[in-house]
């Protein structure tokens, strides 16, 4: 055979391929923060420019997006930035790189999984290729590379693939027996990369499944093709290093299963068993969008689906879920045979396990199929290496164009993304249907001064959903501004208060709507309705209807609160609101920045009788938690201690010049 | 684009330096013209019946010469935006050279055939893609070729397969998936946005602008070709004028003799067919302007080639001597006659007295000439009198547009002389009865600047009457209701009218930055300081080719600046 040159090696491929992608991305990398972008980044200021080992392991620490605080992912933020606000830029491009840096460690494990089933070095290494581009050019994931914060999935179907590949790398290398190199590899693999996933996103608790999954399709193939029995021992391993993890899961699990047999809600617009039957029909839109790929929408805004309230409605729902029935039925009949069909079909609903069945979160996330869906392209591009029929020019131009075409969808998507104005143009024209979509295009109308606009979108959000709060809260705005084209506040702030009555949550969103539309109101900028009094009455409405939350707005209000009985000079008054809020929050680091405000008002007296008297605890809440961590940090270095002993020391010293002083800690967070 | 902006970059604004870089890609389309037909003729070089009476090397140079210096792709050459279509025409060239390379080398038996046609055709496409869409035809162009000089290789042998395959993934299937898209739409609707012809009657009056092309590449007459062909009498039905159905049958017949007669006249056949290529997408159901003779860039090279090879074919042995003779003296007449056109280009005045005197029915061209005139004279010279006539009478012109009432209004007004009642009501009727376009929308706005910023005390009331009949006429066109807000902010002073209509017209156009400009100067000069800065932003964001920097860069200076003074009150 001719020696074939370095341009014809996979490997050039995959450098190819991986420019390709960069190229593709590079226009998205501008833009602006989105959404929980905002929240979970702003860790990296809340105790300072992290430039310090204390506020190194603080910031680890302090994170609050599940009950593991994903210290991996804000740790992969340092990178970008170590202070907040910061640029955008980096944030992106350490995104996109991670992105590529998947598709590098996809593209061994896919080549191991070729290698395992038997096919040649060289198929192995082409149809691997093409499997890896048809995932890492696919327009479906720009929402999750272009979107900061979804980082934390990112890295955790990062490592996933990076223990998948060691495991299978391990296993095509050597027979199923338990020596103690294997049960080095497998643990390594397992739990030790396992465990830098689940810390990235819970999701990385899945890589046993996932691992699972492999074994009994394309690894059992391989075992039963070279004749090899595994082993007692090995068995024993598979048990151990992928069952314990698995049960712990499970049990964690099984927290929520009395809710979804009760049909609890909780704080969202669906029960579980609901969002468990509409899940059946989101998966497949999942399998439509990356099977048939479209350069728009795609996007954050998916609350125009319509939810399944019975396995008949809508009647498709049955339909979806008797065609999954039916195809993992067949998948598992006919693993052995078709090994990579059925390996992507399980990877995809096993990888799907945890975000998309009964736990409630938001329905729909185009983010969640990013690890998932990665063998997808596998069985494709092997079946069509396979056509021997099919000339060969054709055969490499298919999936050359195939590539070409997605490239080019991802490149419009992610030019999109670099411009959050016309991404929300196109987002509210794609989704006619979503108030979401609707009203995020108003904002941008609102800011450039188009009341008239802001208010035809935002009446247009109403419309699709009446009872939303966060489109009623923003009417009150647009009313303060203009009402000949919004009609009159009063009647704003009355149907606010109605909506809140109604919704079944409260959730970050409209917590978040309600301190810009106090910020609004706060600032002057609503005539009557922006003085203390109504603003507070206001307040002592809404709290009035949500009486038993678990809180979130009502700290808010009490903060709200202090700040305008301050203003007032009604000092008492605000004191025994931040003292309650102190309460609530059982908080050191709320007391410090409540003592700030008094003293920054003049309520040295206060502020100080806070400090000395009303100390928090600062219990850490839940048995096994990122907080505990942290107050064990907290206490074991006395950082608040300190803090406090700071703080006071200072306020004395203004108390005895009698000046007034900037508080180090301006803001509540 | 990036080449104009490299051009921009290296050297400014400045109009030498990008028509240097035009011609130098001029002179490489030469050379690429010169290699693919030098390849083309010498495939067929073993059969006899082909010969010429000249070498075959020397045809390739004898046509390519006469491309170059064919006046008709003069505008392609020193219009300077035309820069797309010889960078387009550049990038097809290499692709075809790549595609006839390859497939010499498949018919030959030998390695890496394929990879060139496929490479060619596709990398070749998209980069002249990235200059103009017409690359869009490079497949149709390499099936001529196929076609005419490979036959699509032997029945049933690989090649024929290899090559039905390539065409069928890159010509067949998105040239059926597009017109499935974009024929339904044209057909549904054949009405033709902002344009004074619908789709069939662009399709006649095409057949007749075919022949005109035709004469203006072999016999091209100085008196004809120009710049501006806006008074091209458009067809209304197929004898309307008669002319339009004997022009029609006769491209028919032409196309069809080209067909059959490709095997004894293989050369004249390929570059008649050549020369309809692009016509194919530009000359037929695509919502553009009828004529402009760019369009004929690459394919007048198929009509010169096909004039030559039948003068110099090497059957007919009589009179080789004056054939050849022929051929160099039509060479050095096209040469002569571009030397005379370009060095019209070179002075403004000369070029616009030149097209105007030609295209005496264009309004566009006497428009031109007007305006070149004015800008050189006082009103009491004579010359500002041939400049006012020549738009009195351009304005007289069936297919004019607002521009020649426009010159005739705003100079009279600037130099304190009579404004002729008569001018605002042909406006007034132009405004209520036609689609306006760009030019026409740009001379009312001229006229309002010139009031509002230039002291040029143009009559407010007739002003006011021609933009509100416009607006009547247009109640939904966003560009127009920017200019109805200009009018009453600059001039009637009455910005609380002016302010829904300025933020209608963004919502309507919320991707055109002339709308946002007009905003963001709105805002600025009402002091809504927060509010012009993030208009300015979303200038900023639909601003996707860098046009808007310089506006975006003013805004931000007058936004600091007012930010300071109203910081420095507070």
């Amino acid at each position: 055979m001719r020696a074939k040159s370095w341009l014809a090696h996979p490997l050039t491929a995959v450098l190819f391929l991986l420019a390709a992608a960069w190229c593709v991305y590079w226009p998205g990398l501008g833009g602006g923060f989105l959404f929980d972008d905002h929240s979970n980044l702003a860790l990296l200021g809340m105790y300072g420019v992290v430039d310090d080992w204390q506020t190194f392991w603080l910031y680890l620490l302090s994170g609050f997006s599940g009950p593991t605080g994903r210290p991996v992912s804000h740790l992969s933020f340092l990178i970008d930035a170590n202070h907040w606000p910061a640029d955008l830029w980096p944030f992106k491009r350490t995104n996109v790189l991670i992105h590529l840096v998947t598709g590098v460690l996809l593209f061994g494990l896919m080549r191991s999984l070729l290698l395992a089933s038997g096919q040649s070095t060289v198929r192995a290494g082409w149809v691997a290729v093409v499997a890896v581009g048809l995932w890492l050019l696919h327009p479906f994931w720009v929402s999750t590379t272009l979107y900061v914060v979804q980082r934390m999935a990112q890295l955790a179907a990062l490592f996933s693939v990076a223990g998948l590949w060691l495991w299978v790398e391990w296993r095509r290398r050597s027979a199923p027996q338990a020596d103690w190199r294997a049960w080095a590899v497998a643990i390594v693999a397992v739990w030790g990369v396992g465990l830098l996933a689940v810390l990235s996103k819970e999701n990385g608790a899945l890589l046993p499944a996932l691992v699972l999954v492999l074994e009994i399709t394309i690894l059992a193939a391989m075992d039963q093709r070279r004749g090899e029995r595994p082993g007692r021992g090995f068995r024993w391993l598979r048990w151990v290093v992928l069952g314990v993890p698995l049960a712990f899961l499970a049990l964690y699990v099984a927290r929520s299963v009395p809710a979804l047999l009760a049909g609890e809600a909780g704080n969202r617009d669906f029960t579980p068993f609901e969002r468990l039957l509409t899940q059946g029909r989101i998966l497949w839109d999942y399998v439509l969008n990356i099977v048939l790929p479209r350069p728009y929408p795609g996007g954050l805004f998916n609350d125009d689906i319509r939810l399944s309230t019975g396995l008949f409605v809508p009647w498709i729902t049955a339909v979806a879920w008797a065609a999954w029935v039916a195809l993992v039925a067949w998948t598992i009949r006919m693993r052995r045979r078709y090994p990579f069909v059925a390996a992507a079909v399980l990877f995809f609903l096993a990888g799907h396990l945890l975000e998309s069945s009964f736990i409630q979160l938001e329905l729909y996330f185009e983010h969640r199929s990013y690890l998932p869906a990665m063998l997808v392209g596998l069985p494709m591009a092997l079946w069509w290496a396979r056509q021997a029929r099919v000339p060969k020019d054709i055969r490499i131009a298919v999936p050359i164009g195939v590539l070409l075409l997605l490239a080019a969808m991802t490149f419009m998507r992610a030019d999109l993304w670099s411009s959050p104005y016309l991404q929300a143009l196109k987002w509210a024209k794609v989704n006619p249907e979503s108030p979401r979509a609707q009203h995020h295009l108003a904002n941008f109308w609102w800011e450039s001064g188009n009341v008239a606009e802001a208010v035809r979108l935002n009446d247009r959000a109403i419309s699709l959903d009446p009872a939303g709060l966060p489109w009623r809260m923003t009417r009150v705005m647009y009313a303060c501004r203009d009402e000949s084209l919004a009609g009159s506040p009063e009647q704003a702030i009355d149907q606010v208060v109605g909506a809140l009555g109604q919704t079944p949550r409260v959730g970050a969103v409209t917590v978040h709507q309600t301190e810009v539309l106090l910020n609004y109101l706060m600032n002057g900028a609503c005539g009557e309705w922006s003085q203390p009094e109504a603003i507070l009455t206001l307040m002592g409405r809404l709290k009035a209807q949500r009486d038993e939350d678990d809180g979130r707005l009502e700290r808010l209000f009490w903060q709200r609160g202090a700040l305008l009985h301050l203003r007032q000079n009604e000092r008492q008054l605000a004191s025994d609101n931040l003292r309650r809020l102190v309460d609530a929050t059982d908080d050191p680091g709320v007391a410090l920045r409540a003592a700030a405000m008094l003293a920054s008002h003049g309520d040295y007296r206060q502020a100080l009788d806070l400090l000395e008297n009303d100390w928090p605890e600062g219990r850490a809440r839940g048995r096994l938690s990122i907080d505990r961590v942290r107050h064990w940090y907290t206490d074991r270095t006395g950082y608040y201690q300190q803090e406090r002993e700071y703080l006071a020391a200072q306020i004395r010293e203004d108390m005895a010049d009698g000046r007034d002083r900037t508080p180090r800690l301006p803001a509540l967070p | 684009m990036l080449s104009l902006s490299v051009d921009r970059y290296l050297h400014g604004l400045d109009p030498y330096a990008m028509k240097v870089t035009n011609l130098v890609i001029h002179l490489a389309n030469g050379l690429l013209i010169f290699l693919l037909l030098f390849r083309l003729f010498t495939l067929s070089r073993c059969e006899k019946r082909y010969a010429f009476v000249v070498a075959p090397a020397t045809l390739a140079g004898l046509t390519t010469t006469a491309w170059l210096l064919a006046p008709i792709n003069l505008t392609g050459v020193l219009y300077v935006v035309q820069r797309m279509e010889s960078l387009a025409t550049l990038f097809m060239l290499v692709g075809l050279l790549a595609y006839t390379s390859g497939r010499t080398r498949l018919a030959g038996g030998r390695r890496g055939g394929l990879r060139r046609m496929w490479g060619g055709l596709m990398v070749g496409g998209v980069l002249g893609l990235l200059s103009k869409e017409s690359a869009v035809m490079l497949p149709v162009y390499a099936l001529l070729i196929e076609w005419v000089f490979f036959g699509f290789g032997k029945p049933g042998s690989a090649a024929r397969g290899a090559v039905v395959r390539l065409f069928g993934t890159l010509l067949v299937l998105p040239g059926l998936i597009g017109l499935a898209w974009l024929l339904p739409r044209i057909f549904a609707n054949p009405e033709l946005a902002n344009r004074p012809f619908d789709v069939f009657e662009r399709l006649w009056t095409e057949a007749r602008v075919l022949w005109h092309y035709l004469a203006w590449i072999v016999v091209p007459n100085p008196g004809a070709l120009s710049l501006y062909h806006d008074a091209f009498p458009i067809s209304r039905g197929p004898l309307t004028p008669w002319t339009t159905l004997p022009a029609a049958m006769g491209l028919v017949a032409l196309a069809i003799g080209a067909v059959v007669l490709r095997h004894r006249f293989r050369l004249a056949a390929f570059g008649v067919l050549w020369f309809f290529v692009m016509h194919l997408l530009v000359s037929t159901v695509l919502n553009l302007e009828l004529v402009y003779e760019h369009r004929n860039y690459l394919g007048s090279m198929g009509i010169l080639l096909a004039v030559f090879a039948l003068l110099l074919d090497g059957r007919v042995k009589e009179l080789a001597f004056v054939r050849r003779f022929a051929v160099v003296a039509l060479i050095v007449l096209y040469g002569f006659l571009t030397f005379l056109r370009a060095n019209e280009w070179g002075d403004p005045v000369q070029q616009a007295y030149i097209e105007a005197t030609r295209q005496f029915d264009s309004p566009r061209a006497q428009y031109g000439l007007g305006l070149e005139l004015t800008r050189l004279a006082p009103p009491e010279s004579p010359t500002f009198g041939i400049a006012m006539d020549t738009w009195r009478e351009a304005a007289a012109l069936p297919h004019t547009t607002l521009l020649p009432w426009h010159g005739l209004i705003y100079e009279h007004a600037r130099h304190g002389l009579p404004i002729d009642p008569a001018w605002w009501a042909g406006m007034k009727e132009y405004v209520s009865s036609r689609p306006l376009s760009a030019q026409d929308r740009t001379a009312l706005y001229t006229l309002i600047d010139a009031r509002a910023n230039r002291d040029i005390p143009i009559p407010v009331g007739p002003l006011r009457e021609v933009i509100e009949a416009a607006r009547e006429a247009n109640p939904n066109n966003a560009l127009l209701m920017t200019l109805h807000a200009n009018f009453l902010l600059n001039i009637a002073g009455d910005a609380r009218a002016a302010e829904p209509l300025l933020y209608e017209a963004v919502a309507r156009k919320p991707k055109d930055p002339a709308v946002w400009r007009n905003l963001i100067t709105f805002q600025l000069a009402i002091g809504e300081l927060d509010r012009a800065a993030s208009s300015i932003d979303r200038l900023e964001a639909v601003n996707r080719l860098g046009q808007e920097n310089k506006a975006i860069e003013r805004f931000r200076a007058e936004l600091a600046q007012r930010q300071a003074i109203a910081g420095g009150q507070d």
